[in-house]
């Protein structure tokens, strides 16, 4: 068994010999080398930084983990909205968020130039526009029961009225036509008292 | 005198790095040659060592620590040295050292050919380990300082490098003759 004295002595007489010369022909190749060589800039970090201890280094790595992942954590949270879905006005009723559901057809085709309008009971009136065709105005008026996901016949206008608008009142619900079936403006108004308004479809 | 040539050639003077050049290469050659085994690859381990102190020099916080500096950047010139020769040496029949210094007589040529065997088997790492242990005759904390590396990575390279050199020196079946004449 080789002790480590002989060992070190065995090295030591190993590393004793060999070369401990350097030719001049190696330098001067340096030199040369060097001539053609521009010295580098250094960026010097902070002194302390390499001789930090092991804690201070975890504790460094560790503060650098948190504020990165708190930072990425609140860059994620700000590209989402800052404020949620608004509020139900007190006076109103509140609207159920659902998906779009398939109803019934109207009675009547309708092409364009109709105008909807959603009633404070919750029905939804259709009135005016032009025959599916896309040719005369037509005066009926649709209502569309939520509940019973139905269309039924409100009554006529009056008047045809293709393009017109629609007012939401308390009592009653009044539109006034842009223009009618032969281009013309209509001054008048129409509107349906609550009695006139036909049967309710839910009822 | 050296830390005002290292000040010179920190701001540019090549004269005065080329004196620092001659002043040192001795020394670069002789811990390169050890390292890697080669008159050749010393060579260009040294030359490009003192390549890279001129290019980095600035970067030298301390002009008293230049000896030790470039010593660390030599280790790294052999290491690239010894990777890029790693393939050569795999296929080539290392032939026992022989360098220009002349063989060493006090070390008998089996017990020499045998921890020549060793020692070029070693990594990069654990021979430069010990030749600033058995050549500069440094301790593991000097050598540590001296590459900046761990204190328990010096030792522990140490160790094992130990440990492979009492290997191969106790895998021939004869008993080894260390200085002093035990039979062989």
């Amino acid at each position: 068994m080789t002790d480590q004295r002989d060992l070190d002595r065995l090295l030591g007489d190993y590393f004793a010999a060999g070369t401990n010369a350097l030719a001049d022909r190696v330098i001067d190749a340096a030199l040369d080398t060097i001539d053609h060589t521009r010295q580098r800039r250094s960026i010097r970090a902070p002194w302390r930084f390499p001789t930090m201890t092991m804690p201070f280094r975890l504790a460094a790595a560790a503060l650098i983990g948190v504020l990165a992942i708190g930072g990425a954590f609140y860059l994620t949270r700000s590209s989402q909205p800052s404020v949620g879905p608004p509020a139900p006005s007190p006076t109103e009723t509140p609207t159920p968020t659902v998906g779009w559901t398939t109803t019934g057809s109207p009675v009547q085709d309708r092409g364009n130039g109709s105008v909807t309008i959603r009633l404070q009971d919750g029905r939804v009136l259709l009135a005016g526009g032009r025959t599916a065709d896309g040719g005369a105005a037509v005066d009926s008026a649709e209502l569309y029961g939520p509940a019973s996901h139905t269309w039924t016949i409100a009554g006529k206008m009056g008047v045809a009225r293709d393009y017109p608008t629609a007012t939401r009142r308390t009592a009653r619900c009044s539109w006034r036509a842009a223009r009618s079936t032969g281009g013309r403006p209509i001054p008048r108004s129409s509107s349906i008292p609550p009695q006139r308004r036909g049967r309710r479809p839910d009822a | 005198m050296d830390r005002d040539l290292v000040e010179q050639a920190q701001r540019g003077d090549r004269e005065a790095f080329a004196i620092l050049a001659r002043t040192h290469g001795d020394r670069l050659m002789s811990i390169a040659q050890r390292i890697l085994r080669d008159v050749g690859r010393a060579e260009d381990a040294v030359q490009q060592t003192l390549v890279i102190a001129w290019r980095e020099l600035r970067s030298l916080r301390n002009p008293d620590r230049f000896d030790a500096w470039l010593q660390r950047l030599l280790v790294n010139a052999c290491y690239a040295e010894a990777r890029r020769t790693r393939a050569w040496n795999a296929n080539v029949r290392i032939l026992p050292f022989d360098g220009p210094g002349g063989p060493d007589e006090t070390v008998p040529v089996d017990d020499r050919d045998r921890l020549d065997r060793a020692f070029r088997r070693l990594p990069a790492d654990q021979r430069a380990i010990l030749v600033f242990t058995h050549y500069l005759g440094l301790t593991p904390t000097e050598i540590a300082e001296r590459l900046g590396i761990p204190v328990g990575t010096a030792r522990s390279r140490l160790h094992y490098a130990h440990r492979a050199m009492r290997a191969a020196i106790e895998a021939d079946e004869r008993p080894v003759a260390v200085a002093g004449g035990r039979p062989r």
